[in-house]
């Protein structure tokens, strides 16, 4: 298991985000978790990369428990998140936002080398380079966003939300790197409200219902289940 | 190419300063050009910390004294060198802020801005009331002047105001160096990125706390030396230089020029030192055209002097260059 979360239980303030959440990450897969607006799936991730600290619950990270450190740790050790919401630094170019991903990398080869494999996967962030990113496209912000997440070279990648407002065309091109990110090695946590999509490329998903796992098991047998069904694909 | 002519305008730029004192040989003008090259320093020092890390400090005149009283006392009391004392002063700022830094960093925004300024105003009352040590508001007197300077070969002594507009200059170029190799590093790129956004820096891995007190300490250390710098140049120093008025001060000198630019703070600097001498002509209106003038900056350039230029060149360039089409690369 690359990841093990146990328990895990977040709050803001006094508000209970997440209650005694446990997931399971096997290596070389990609987990997802969907759920409708506000269920915690955003917070989940945070308290994952240590941006929000969990009140308690145990995260095990390739063997090694990572719940008390700081993020930039986190990252260090191989977790890398791409955060809701398509968030690049508009004032920076495309080239200057994915170096600046490659911040826990030393060793400019390295970083060279990580610049060429994004734009392998994003071509068009290659003839972008130089542009600023705020002068991006939606679909293009958010494969910045991706591209700078693989930056450091991450061995499990998280994604919240990465169709979010995308138009369909650009989400199948999403889904068709992301499965391309996984058949390269990297293991992925994919946060969605587009249960459909998220059920097409996962191998395993969790549901979420206000910050409690409700429903679990392989994605190919949820986009079966009537609940699901109902719930969340709408048929 | 483009870096070489760079290059070139700030070396013509540089013999062009070294030649001020030759055309401005009256004291009262050459007065202000020492202390536009020590605002200069601080407002450098302060464009570090609130231009390119966005984290907005009403305390900065509280270091640039601290930097100023450790220098003096150091002198006057123990007979110890400028060009010992400038370095303790700076490492004495340096520690004080890096020490508030970590208290007061996690704030944001309005209360980052009340808190440095309290901060400032409990500075300026430990230099009023710790009598025994700072001699309160009667100040410090009979700083000495700096050693005279052993180069190989020569010695120069400092004396005149023409020897220390040349000893700042050499101080102000070193600063803005120093902090142009930092913004322009790593680090740079770590306080833009927080700056613009924090959570954001957080999630891929910036440890935004440590940058934000690294910038705060480099930003208090520099602020002190630069007190130290005032201190032996004007051999005098008490309370009244160092309060929240001339923090803001400050911080009007890095909006005016373009606060998250290198040259902007120095050209905000000199201008603003320059330009309140000037309207003393106009009598009591002065303050009033001052304030005028700071709103209609305030509101139609936002970035400031110089980041309005900047802003208004690269539009343009980025325009013709996507006229040209997509295939360009620079650097
Ligand atoms: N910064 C915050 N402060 C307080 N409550 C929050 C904050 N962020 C999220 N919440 C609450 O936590 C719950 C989970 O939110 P979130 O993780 O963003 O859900 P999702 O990503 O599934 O939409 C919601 O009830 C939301 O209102
Ligand atoms: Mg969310």
């Amino acid at each position: 298991m690359l990841l093990e979360v146990r328990n895990l239980t977040t709050h803001y303030g006094r508000v209970k985000a997440l209650d005694r959440v446990s997931v399971d990450v096997p290596e070389g897969t990609i987990v997802t978790l969907i759920g409708a607006n506000g269920a915690g799936k955003s917070t989940f991730m945070m308290s994952i990369s240590g941006v929000i600290r969990p009140s308690s619950g145990t995260i095990v990270f390739a063997g090694q428990g990572i719940e008390h450190l700081p993020s930039d740790r986190i990252v260090s050790l191989g977790i890398s998140q791409c955060p809701e919401g398509r968030r690049v630094w508009p004032q920076m170019t495309v080239v200057e936002n994915l170096e600046t991903g490659a911040f826990s990398v030393s060793g400019k080869g390295v970083v060279q080398d990580r610049l060429e494999s994004v734009f392998s996967y994003f071509p068009i962030l290659k003839e972008r380079r130089q542009q600023l990113a705020g002068s991006l496209s939606g679909g293009e912000q958010q494969m910045l966003a991706i591209g700078r997440a693989l930056m450091s070279g991450p061995k499990l990648l998280m994604l919240d939300e990465p169709s979010l407002g995308l138009a369909p065309i650009i989400v199948e091109k999403l889904v068709s790197i992301i499965r391309e990110i996984k058949e390269h090695g990297t293991t992925v946590i994919l946060v969605e409200q587009n249960a459909f999509m998220a059920l097409q490329i996962a191998d395993t998903a969790y549901v979420l219902e206000t910050g409690r796992v409700v429903m679990s098991g392989k994605a190919s047998e949820l986009l079966q289940n009537d609940l699901v069904r109902k719930s969340y694909l709408g048929i | 190419m483009k870096v070489q002519a760079r290059i070139f305008i700030i070396l013509i730029s540089l013999v062009a300063l070294l030649f001020v004192p030759r055309l401005f040989s009256m004291d009262y003008y050459m007065h202000m050009f020492v202390m536009s090259e020590i605002y200069a320093v601080l407002a450098l020092s302060l464009a570090l910390i609130v231009g390119f890390s966005g984290q907005v400090s009403m305390g900065h005149a509280a270091f640039y004294g601290i930097g100023a009283y450790v220098s003096a006392l150091l002198s006057v009391n123990f007979g110890l060198s400028f060009w010992v004392t400038i370095w303790i002063a700076g490492f004495a700022a340096g520690l004080v802020s890096f020490m508030i830094g970590v208290l007061v960093l996690r704030l944001r925004g309005h209360f980052l801005a009340i808190t440095t300024a309290f901060f400032g105003i409990l500075v300026g009352l430990v230099f009023n009331n710790w009598i025994g040590v700072t001699n309160g508001p009667m100040g410090v007197a009979g700083i000495p002047r700096p050693a005279p300077l052993n180069l190989p070969g020569f010695t120069v002594a400092i004396q005149t105001r023409a020897h220390y507009y040349y000893l700042g200059l050499a101080f102000a170029v070193m600063v803005a160096f120093l902090v142009y190799r930092l913004v322009n590093s790593r680090i740079g790129n770590a306080l833009i990125a927080i700056r613009e956004n924090e959570e954001l820096a957080r999630s891929i891995g910036i440890n935004a706390m440590a940058y934000k007190v690294l910038a705060f300490s480099i930003g208090g250390g520099l602020a002190g030396m630069a007190g130290s710098f005032y201190a032996h140049y004007i051999l005098f120093i008490s309370p009244v230089t160092f309060t929240v008025a001339e923090s803001i001060n400050m911080l009007v000198m890095i909006i005016f020029g373009g606060m998250s630019t290198l040259f902007g703070p120095i050209l905000g600097a000199v201008f603003l030192t320059v330009l309140p001498e000037f309207l003393r002509m106009a009598g009591s209106l002065r303050l009033v055209i001052y304030g005028v003038a700071l709103v209609v900056f305030i509101i139609w350039m936002p970035l400031g002097v110089w980041g309005s230029l900047k802003s208004f060149w690269l539009g343009r360039r980025q325009a013709s260059l996507s006229e040209a089409g997509e295939s360009q690369e620079h650097s």
